[in-house]
């Protein structure tokens, strides 16, 4: 691992058995990441994208391979060892923010950071975060008395009170609104902008713009990546990825009604019609399904 | 547990009156005449002659501590008072010879299992002519004589054999039994035959009702403490079915939900949960019944082995499986009552939103995090979450709390009793000293001025008891009344008043708390006693409590018992002795220095019939204090598994955010020691406060007021770190699921 690489996975192999059969999830999975990089992970539901996080984050071990976090053998590391690693390295942000719900905004900020050995202005450190994703008026709520964006704003706030060196995310705005996916995704902008390291499972293409490189996942292994550049702005950012996604074939890239998809999904892109609506709501075609982006409206057929 | 008593007393064709009579005072055979002449009246015992022996019985050269009284077993075949031969000589289990021969003793089977004593063993009994050898021919049963707490204990020997025993002029005491048609008869009959005496009853009179009392007196209090602790957990029960299944229907909130869209009625999804909890409830019942039976069987089978009827009877199996039907009943009430909560649920939100989450908000405030240990905040959190089963759990260790505290400080009340003993109405000293007055006498002026000598001494107190009688209220028999005498400052050795002060003149009383009651007398009221043909006045000076003579007796100055009788003399004396010796090492002395002339005991030895009662009440008390624990022990264990199930999600975010599973672990124990504690705050000082005061209302009949409630701080103080312990022990192993937790469940793929 290159001195600037802040993670590392070779060779990983994991398989689930669900009692009957087995299901290989990742085959042999390289990938490696450095720091203060935006990698956004993107594939069709069942590709082995959120396995890869958990086994990068220390939730699940692989049966074979090896991941390096901050130079932390995560795949031999003890329980206490990855405790201690999520406590102080790693965070998460999920598809549902996970918020303790029976403790106010302010109080699930400060847990987290009550876990590292750093307990010191906890209090004060909470208050700017939540400062700084836009909830600081919200602090005595509890997550059941706020939306869905303010919640996961309170869990990107949690995932940055122990100043990870990584911080990964799955499938942040998947349950979101496209006012309250704008805001959180701005905010991992942000987050990124302050040089942080950013590891983003997704399906949509806006929200894969943010990072600076996309790596296609297929049955369980990377197939491709691509790179953007600095100076790309984020309509031409959408608009080469969907392209190179097009590159990729026929069936490699289905975000219709693939097996385990969400609802949400299904309702954005198993729709029958959809029409530009100014410059941000695009939709395109490929291979019998739609793939949307941006804001999508529906009229009747 | 009644029904041995019922047993033995049918079988044996018990006495219902027994009388003994000293035939100086009463013709014995008046008395017999007026008896058989009652139409009410079945049959009535010859008079058989009685003598009493000193407390040194010897067996197997130790002394029993019980004095025995000697019955002359008559060879009169009778139609009622049997004894039942457990264990005898073959011509007598034959019934060729229904007595024992001269030289031998027939025991209570109650002694000889206290004592230790077989059929073949020797007993050494003190007479006036030196130790007297009798070897144990029988063991029988007797229903007026199997009782441990009746001194003294009977026994039975040949006829005419007491002559071998004791002068004749010491032997003037005979027992009558006395057996009516129907028992109801024998109160009214007792109380016609004081009328028909139109004096004191020199001697005693026993009716069948007191003995029932005093067989069934341990039973009953055993009966209302496991009455007590059957509701008990009975409700805990009930609180952990509730809690199970209120429990469970949240976790399945969301399931519950898509059932009802699917077509479920309430009452389809109410018997889900019901038939799930109400099977699991009841497949505990059985081994319930089973350990019910095999204790109370136990129980049983104590009480029959004492009064010799093992193996006659077993328990009614009505009397198990009826408690069984109703605790059935009260279980399938309270889960239906629980279930319904699932019936409740509304399809749209459960789907939609899952179940709702505990809130609670504004208890501490927003910095308290930084410097609270993670886990300890958590358990307060989970506390305050569900603060109805926290409260309903923190009852239930606040009852224990209270049975440990009252079991710990009444032994120790009970074990300290001779530093109280004036509270009990009697003189707190190091040595009781009574004056013999048989072959070895000494007078009571010359002991007395040997003891103010004494390098040993540092206090001495003369006394001695006076009977006298109550003048009659209009339409009563007049009443007897026991009292002490005292020669010298009763302050002095731990007596104190309720009201008032202790009597100094010649006129002058102080009168037992219940005996004040009946006048009613107050201080400075005139009270009129009747004792040595003469009836005396006196002004109340006093009022005291005692537990003696159920709260009846006065007290009163050798000036006023020698106005009765002016060569009264005291009999007993009370010595403290100087600072740092050993009561056992001055008993020994003074023994040695006066043999025979004086018995001399410790207070220890003097309270010993009480401390026995204890030795039975520690016993109980055990048991109580192990069910309470046992019981609260299974609530900790099902109170932790469902904390776990409830926040599992929760344990599963924290994982994930970085808590290690011993942090989670701590703070599911930490709930568990926090709720302990909290109950402990409340229920220690309650308790210390409640205890006495119960007490002095439970003991309120028998004169005790102000029970002497001794606090033993040390034990007290220990039950602190000693249910935290428990707690912990009960918390932590269930706990450990919280290390199962996976945080991958959070992630959705």
């Amino acid at each position: 691992m290159s001195h600037d690489t802040v993670m590392h996975a070779r060779g990983l192999c994991k398989t689930y058995d669900t009692g009957s059969e087995s299901v290989s999830v990742l085959s042999n999975l390289n990938l490696e990441v450095a720091a203060g990089s935006f990698s956004v992970i993107m594939g069709s539901s069942g590709s082995g994208k959120s396995t890869l996080l958990y086994l990068l984050g220390g939730l699940d071990r692989p049966d074979e391979g090896e991941i390096v976090v901050d130079n932390l053998r995560v795949d031999r590391a003890s329980e206490k060892e990855l405790a201690g690693m999520r406590r102080d390295s790693v965070s998460f942000v999920f598809q549902e923010a996970n918020l303790v719900p029976n403790l106010t905004l302010l109080e699930n900020v400060q847990i987290a950071g009550l876990l590292s050995d750093r307990r010191e202005e906890v209090n004060q450190r909470a208050r700017d975060l939540m400062k700084v994703v836009g909830i600081e008026d919200l602090a005595d709520r509890l997550p059941s008395q706020v939306s869905g964006g303010e919640q996961q704003r309170c869990a990107v706030a949690r995932a940055l009170i122990n100043e990870p060196a990584l911080i990964l995310a799955d499938e942040p705005t998947g349950n979101l609104n496209s006012a309250s996916t704008r805001d959180v995704l701005d905010l991992f902008r942000q987050i990124h902008g302050q040089g942080r390291t950013v590891i983003m499972v997704t399906h949509e293409l806006n929200a894969a713009c943010c990072g600076d490189r996309v790596c296609f996942m297929r049955d369980g292994a990377i197939i491709g990546e691509y790179k953007f550049s600095d100076d790309q702005d984020p309509d031409r950012r959408e608009r080469l990825l969907f392209d190179w996604l097009s590159e990729r074939g026929g069936d490699a890239w289905r975000l219709g009604h693939s097996p385990g998809q969400s609802e949400t999904q299904e309702k954005r892109c198993g729709a029958k019609r959809f029409v530009h609506a100014g410059g941000h709501n695009r939709y395109h075609h490929f291979s019998g399904v739609a793939i949307c982006f941006g804001k999508p409206r529906q009229y009747p057929s | 547990m009644e029904s041995p008593v019922n047993i033995l007393l049918d079988d044996l064709r018990a006495s219902h009156i027994r009388l003994e009579l000293d035939t100086q005072i009463h013709d014995k055979n008046a008395v017999y005449a007026w008896f058989r002449d009652r139409p009410e009246v079945v049959s009535v015992t010859d008079p058989m002659a009685v003598w009493q022996s000193g407390s040194d019985v010897i067996h197997n050269g130790e002394s029993i501590k019980k004095s025995l009284l000697l019955i002359e077993r008559s060879f009169l075949d009778r139609d009622h008072d049997h004894v039942r031969i457990l264990d005898a000589d073959p011509e007598v289990l034959s019934g060729d010879r229904p007595v024992p021969l001269p030289g031998e003793i027939w025991i209570t089977n109650q002694l000889a299992l206290s004592r230790e004593i077989e059929r073949g063993d020797t007993l050494q009994i003190p007479t006036s002519a030196g130790k007297r050898e009798l070897q144990v021919s029988g063991i029988v049963v007797d229903p007026f004589n199997n009782l441990e707490n009746v001194t003294p204990a009977s026994c039975w020997v040949a006829p005419g054999f007491l002559t071998f025993m004791a002068p004749p002029a010491d032997l003037t005491e005979v027992y009558l039994g006395i057996r009516v048609a129907e028992e109801h008869q024998a109160e009214p009959l007792a109380e016609a035959f004081r009328t028909w005496l139109g004096s004191e009853l020199a001697g005693s009179m026993l009716t069948v009702k007191i003995l029932r009392l005093a067989y069934g007196l341990f039973t009953r209090i055993v009966a209302v403490a496991l009455l007590v602790v059957a509701i008990l957990a009975l409700i805990i029960a009930f609180f952990i079915i509730s809690a199970t299944v209120t429990s469970a229907v949240f976790s399945d909130y969301k399931v519950i939900g898509i059932l009802k869209a699917q077509g479920f009625t309430p009452s389809q999804v109410n018997g889900i949960y019901l038939r799930q909890y109400l099977l699991t409830a009841l497949l505990f019942i059985p081994p319930g019944i089973l350990c019910g039976h095999l204790i109370a069987g136990a129980l049983h089978r104590g009480a029959m082995e004492e009064i010799g009827l093992l193996g006659s009877e077993g328990i009614n199996p009505w009397f198990l499986v009826l408690p069984a039907l109703l605790v059935g009943g009260a279980i399938l009430l309270c889960a239906w009552w629980t279930c319904r909560r699932a019936g409740r649920v509304r399809p749209m939100e459960a789907i939609r939103f899952g179940a709702p989450s505990l809130h609670v908000k504004g208890i501490f405030k927003p910095g308290t995090l930084q410097w609270m240990p993670l886990s300890v905040f958590l358990g307060f959190r989970n506390i305050l979450l569900n603060v109805k089963r926290s409260v309903f759990a923190m009852i239930g260790f606040g009852f224990t709390v209270f049975v440990l505290v009252f079991s710990v400080n009444i032994t120790h009340s009970f074990s300290n009793i001779h530093q109280h003993a004036g509270d009990w109405g009697m003189v707190a000293a190091d040595l009781s000293v009574r004056l013999s007055s048989k072959r070895f006498r000494v007078r009571p002026e010359q002991f007395q001025e040997a003891m103010q000598v004494d390098p040993a001494v540092s206090k001495t107190l003369a006394h001695g008891s006076f009977s006298a009688v109550l003048p009659p209220k209009r339409g009563e028999s007049p009443q007897e009344l026991f009292g002490n005498v005292f020669v010298g400052d009763m302050s002095s050795f731990g007596m104190t008043n309720l009201e008032g002060s202790h009597p100094v003149s010649g006129d002058e009383i102080a009168l037992a708390l219940n005996t004040a009651r009946d006048g009613p007398y107050r201080p400075g009221d005139t009270f009129q006693l009747y004792a040595e043909g003469q009836l005396l006045e006196f002004r109340v000076t006093g009022i005291y409590q005692t537990g003696q003579n159920f709260g009846q007796g006065f007290r009163f100055g050798e000036a006023a018992a020698k106005r009765f009788n002016p060569n009264w003399k005291p009999r007993y004396y009370g010595l403290n002795l100087k600072p740092g010796l050993d009561p056992q090492e001055g008993k020994d002395r003074l023994q040695k220095i006066w043999g025979e002339a004086v018995r001399v005991t410790t207070s220890r030895e003097e309270l010993r019939e009480l401390v026995d009662i204890l030795s039975g009440m520690k016993f109980a008390l055990s048991m109580l204090c192990l069910v309470l624990l046992a019981v609260s022990g299974v609530s900790i264990f099902n109170d932790t598994i469902l904390s776990i199930k409830e926040h599992r999600k929760v344990f599963g975010i924290l994982k994930a955010l970085g808590a290690t599973s011993g942090m989670l672990r701590m703070s599911i124990v930490w709930k568990t020691l926090s709720t302990i504690l909290f109950s402990m705050l409340a229920a220690l000082p309650t308790s210390l406060w409640l205890i006495p005061l119960g007490l002095g209302k439970l003991a309120e009949g028998i004169g005790m007021v102000h029970f002497p409630f001794s606090i033993n701080v040390t034990g007290t103080l220990l039950i602190i770190p000693g249910l935290l312990l428990f707690g912990l022990a009960c918390a932590w192993l269930p706990a450990g699921r919280a290390l199962a937790v996976d945080p991958r469940e959070l992630i959705v793929e």
